[in-house]
């Protein structure tokens, strides 16, 4: 029996706690920091993901691994 | 004397194909065995015309199998009532067919000129007439009106187009195998894990299909916007103001912003170049199916099905030509000023086509698109007199004016572009405005085009900045598909037929894969999609989906044969639902999770009880059968809240709120309908009824 993706009832990815949509929304999440950050000057990682969890345009996935990610304190 | 027996589609086009052939009198109506048949006498000597209902017979597994059986591979053709629930009338149909069939000399084919049309005749010829099929012969026509069947009849095919039916067989046979398959694999699995029945489906052109909303939906799902920043001026020109874009659209990052902004800010700036082009807009082509459907849907809300449904009516109505065709072409032989001229009667077409009549040479505009058996969609010039419904007007209107608009010449349009410079800094301002209406003036309301004019301008003007702006924004995800743009996806994939697309768009409703006009995905279609992924990702593969409708559509042109296509599936889908059945209890346990919360989300909704704050679920009397809203603080309080539900129709609770009580909305959809979204709250208000419905005393959830 497979185990759980950490956000929701798929099976979870090899070597990832998440499935394969949690897992490719926190790679874009990841990927996209850089960006942002470019985009403002200078951003925290706090600040990233508050920003992104406001927004209409934020995937829900995306959204489920910021609270994941908040819950976990793992912020930096 | 003679007896031609005639095999029209349906009732409507056999008393047509009737009223067209008879000499003298109106067609006799004769019924045998409660069907209805039309009987007439011309100078081949006693004609009855009958009609089929749909499809009569259809692939059904070979002998007497268990529903729930699979791999199935063997099938024979069988009675469509032998294989389906509920098909009784089909049943009579046959009987009667096959009871006139005895009295018959002669056999002709009548139904629609396609793949379907001449499957549907061709099996009952085969089936029900005893072998008739191997005499009778073809009337090949492309709307209902009197002149074009009768030349039909006159000039007949020797014999049955067995190549199109041939494809039509092996269309069926092979979803045939696909779909029961691979949707018993899915549902008996299902079935084993969780011990409660769903019917979970998936298909040839279903699967491929689903992952394309599937994927869209991941998309959206896995969506990290990124910033931007987009900057605009206003200008003030001889005291007008106008609004300038900037030479980017969209800066990314939020210094250039603020730089350029304090760099313009309160400045003057200077036109540099003013520049005027005009360009063409040719007319649109005339509708094949799919450009009909868009059409109805941009202006009508109509989903595909729905237009098809109402464009079949026209039809039936000799409104319109055939409107299950590819082609964007309109040959001569329709008699473009025929039409034309039977137009010109109309009030509302009388001007336009005096106009199109009297500029000399009819040409429409040809599209690239064609169709061996039919021409594009248009009016056959009969004018409806009253016996069409709103959307039967407005299809119709839709249809003329496109056709119209395909004889009418190109339209000019002019762009006018000011370039402003501010330092360094480049602004445009734009214009545009219809010069020639051409064709526009016979699309009007379906043609629109703004007209934006820019004030009388001269290069080395100066303007001042009135305002500069700086607007933060975020880049979009994908838009989620709505009927319309997915049935255009699986046309340009070359996935399934114009005959069946919007069919299975609906299933996917059906199924609750999908939901809402803009198509989500749901839970159940991620794991379906995730499934077949994992086992049998050929099952979802477009590109041999599109190489498999290139093999049906090679049997219509006599190079490839039905056996072979067949045989080849057989072979592909054989090791694949083996497999599947071997590793049933682990699609089973990936399955039953997902159904056990997608029926429980399915009738819990999210708002709270409003009296005692517990769930509300949609439940069942089971005396009565009746739905409706009901409390389950039953249970525990007692509180007897509850709101009545639509009776009829699949019902979904909606994420939506109503916007006068922020209730959850409900949607009902019934075959044929357009969904009907309510608030359950506010229609027991309106109906000016006690906000609480008598409940019957038992009741469950």
């Amino acid at each position: 029996m497979p185990e759980h993706c950490s956000l929701c009832e798929r099976p979870k990815q090899t070597e990832s706690e998440f499935c394969s949509l949690h897992k490719a929304a926190q790679k874009g999440l990841e990927a996209a920091y850089s960006e942002w950050a470019k985009a403002y000057g200078s951003l925290t990682k706090a600040e990233y993901f508050d920003r992104l969890e406001t927004l209409g345009e934020t995937g829900v996935a995306v959204k489920d691994v910021i609270r994941h990610f908040r819950e976990k304190g793992a912020m930096q | 004397m003679t007896t031609t027996l005639i095999v029209a589609e349906k009732p409507d086009a056999a008393l047509h194909v009737a009223e067209a052939l008879g000499t003298a009198q109106e067609p006799t109506r004769v019924s045998i065995r409660g069907v209805p048949f039309f009987e007439i006498q011309n100078d081949a000597g006693r004609v009855l015309v009958c009609s089929a209902l749909g499809h009569l017979y259809g692939v059904g597994a070979k002998g007497e199998k268990p529903r729930s059986q699979y791999p199935v591979w063997d099938f024979d053709w069988k009675p469509k009532h032998e294989i389906e629930r509920g098909q009784g009338r089909q049943e009579k149909w046959i009987s009667a067919i096959s009871q006139a069939s005895r009295q018959a000399d002669q056999f002709i084919n009548a139904c629609d000129f396609d793949v379907e049309g001449s499957l549907i005749g061709y099996t009952i010829l085969r089936f029900a007439c005893g072998g008739a099929d191997r005499t009778a012969q073809r009337m090949k026509f492309s709307t209902l009106t009197p002149k074009e069947l009768r030349q039909a009849f006159a000039n007949l095919l020797p014999q049955l187009d067995f190549p199109l039916a041939f494809a039509g067989m092996c269309r069926h046979e092979v979803d045939w195998l696909y779909g029961i398959n691979l949707s018993r694999a899915l549902t008996q699995s299902a079935l084993k894990a969780s011990r409660r029945y769903s019917t979970l489906s998936t298909g040839r052109v279903q699967g491929p299909t689903l992952q394309f909303i599937v994927e869209r939906e991941r998309e959206i799902q896995t969506f990290v916007p990124l910033p931007c920043w987009v900057l605009g001026a206003k200008f003030d020109v001889d005291g007008e103001i106008v609004e300038a874009e900037y030479e980017f659209e969209k800066l990314d990052t939020k210094v250039q912003g603020e730089e350029a902004v304090r760099e313009c800010a309160g400045r003057t700036g200077i036109i540099e170049k003013l520049e005027s082009k005009p360009y063409q807009i040719s007319p649109p082509t005339p509708f094949d199916l799919s450009s009909l459907q868009s059409e109805a849907y941009r202006h009508f809300g109509y989903s595909p099905r729905v237009a098809l449904a109402v464009a079949e009516r026209l039809y039936l109505d000799q409104l319109i030509s055939y409107p299950r065709t590819s082609s964007q072409k309109l040959p001569p032989s329709i008699g473009y000023e025929d039409v034309l001229r039977a137009l010109k009667s109309v009030e509302a077409y009388r001007y336009d086509a005096a106009s199109i009549l009297s500029s000399g040479t009819l040409r429409p505009n040809q599209g690239k698109k064609d169709d061996p058996a039919h021409p594009a969609v248009y009016p056959t010039g009969k004018i409806p007199e009253g016996q069409i419904d709103q959307h039967g007007e407005r299809l119709f209107d839709l249809v003329v004016r496109r056709f119209l608009a395909a004889f009418g010449s190109a339209a000019t349009r002019k762009s006018d572009k000011a370039t402003i410079k501010v330092g360094r800094h480049t602004f445009f301002l734009r214009g545009s405005r219809t010069v020639k209406k051409g064709w526009i003036q016979f699309y009007m309301p379906y043609a629109k085009f703004e007209d934006i004019t820019l004030p009388p301008l001269k290069e080395g003007q100066q303007v001042k900045v009135v305002s500069v702006s700086l607007e933060e924004k975020f880049s979009q995800p994908p838009p989620r598909y709505n009927p319309s743009s997915l049935l255009k996806e699986m046309e340009e994939a070359e996935i399934g037929t114009k005959a069946t697309r919007a069919e299975v768009i609906e299933t996917l409703y059906r199924r609750e894969y999908v939901k809402d006009q803009r198509m989500s995905a749901t839970p159940l279609a991620f794991r379906i999609t995730e499934i077949l992924t994992k086992y049998c990702p050929k099952v979802l593969d477009v590109a041999f989906t599109r190489e498999l409708e290139r093999d049906m559509e090679e049997i219509e042109s006599g190079k490839q044969t039905r056996e072979h296509v067949v045989h080849e599936t057989i072979e592909y889908l054989k090791p694949v639902i083996e497999d599947l059945k071997k590793k049933e209890d682990e699609v089973g346990r990936e399955l039953s999770s997902i159904i056990s919360d997608m029926r429980d989300s399915s009738v819990t909704l999210v708002v709270p009880c409003p009296r005692c704050g517990s769930s509300l679920k949609v439940v069942k009397n089971p005396k009565t059968k009746k739905r409706f809203i009901g409390c389950v603080g039953k249970w525990k309080t007692n509180c007897t809240f509850a709101l009545p539900l639509p009776q009829y129709g699949r019902l979904t609770l909606l994420e939506k709120r109503c916007p006068e009580c922020s209730f959850q909305l409900v949607q009902v959809r019934s075959k044929g309908r357009r969904p009907l979204v309510s608030c359950p709250k506010c229609y027991v208000k309106k109906a000016e009824k006690p906000a609480e419905i008598a409940v019957a005393k038992s009741r469950s959830t």
